[in-house]
């Protein structure tokens, strides 16, 4: 399976275009939920998306033996996600930014429960952030999730403690109307 | 066993939205204007015209030096014999071979030899 993605990737890389969109199709919309929920931007999201793929296919060899195609994008991905995150300025504006993007979103997003998560997922500072979105959405290991972001697994464990300790004081109002509803 | 937490079920309430319209088309586009459609390229041969090698450059010295001192080497005039000095010949001829004692070398001139 990698080393058919791999394969792809390297016809890709020459211009294979059926390659390049089998590959596109595949990871996109992983690549794009991790860039929307990292930067609260619909847009944002698809900037990232965009130079994710292009830098995949211009940029370093992929090697399948040492991790998944997915978990390299990831990593292209959050490069990238951290550098818009810099330039869009400080956390505080990140977070207006956010707010906005809501407000663009409640179209898009059914549930009010889903609104207050992300508005609870998009309040965690940014390691936090990215820990749980890739641990928790999009189901990479402890191991991956690690190498993705360049850091030791004690430390990805710490970062999901924090934001899972943080998350649960955010929806707070939710956990218990969900406990309470579940004892009657 | 251990008891769900509900703030795992709370969290996979999230719902990300559809990326735009209009992404892939762009994506597309995008990849064309940094690579060219691979049926505009000519097939035959022209992974042999874009391959490279690398080569490290103490290996590429190396060669270097020595591709000069062969160049050197074979580009210097060879030895040859003063004028009016009688030439040496090694006799190829084995008849009348007569092995010489040990150790023992026979210097036959030019004159000597066609006698």
């Amino acid at each position: 399976m990698q080393v058919n993605q791999a394969s792809l990737l390297e016809e890709a890389r020459r211009g294979g275009e059926e390659a390049f969109l089998a590959l596109y199709s595949q990871h996109r919309n992983a690549v794009f939920r991790f860039a929307f929920h990292m930067t609260g931007s619909i847009a944002t999201a698809e900037d990232v998306t965009q130079e994710c793929f292009l830098a995949m296919v211009r940029g370093s060899a992929f090697d399948p033996r040492k991790a998944r195609l997915q978990a390299w994008l990831f990593g292209i991905a959050r490069h990238i996600v951290f550098r818009h995150l810099r330039i869009s300025g400080r956390e505080s504006e990140e977070l207006e930014e956010t707010a906005t993007a809501a407000d663009a979103l409640d179209e898009l997003l059914s549930a009010e429960r889903s609104e207050m998560v992300r508005q609870a997922i998009a309040s965690l500072p940014a390691l936090q952030r990215e820990a749980i979105i890739l641990f928790e959405y999009d189901e990479l290991s402890l191991e991956e999730v690690a190498t993705v972001t360049g850091a030791d697994v004690g430390a990805i464990k710490a970062r999901l403690r924090r934001a899972r300790e943080s998350l649960r004081k955010l929806l707070e109002p939710l956990l218990r109307h969900k406990t309470e509803g579940s004892c009657s | 066993m251990s008891e769900r937490d509900p703030l795992d079920e709370l969290l996979h309430e999230l719902k990300s939205p559809e990326p735009p319209a209009g992404m892939d088309q762009r994506m597309v586009e995008a990849y064309r204007s940094s690579f060219p459609p691979s049926n505009l390229r000519p097939h035959a041969g022209w992974q042999f015209w874009e391959m490279r090698v690398s080569v490290p450059v103490p290996v590429l010295l190396a060669v270097a030096i020595v591709v000069a001192v062969l160049f050197w080497y074979r580009s210097s005039p060879a030895p040859s014999a003063a004028p009016g000095t009688t030439g040496i010949v090694t006799s190829l001829n084995s008849t009348g071979f007569q092995p010489l004692p040990n150790g023992e070398a026979r210097i036959v001139t030019v004159k000597g030899a066609s006698q």
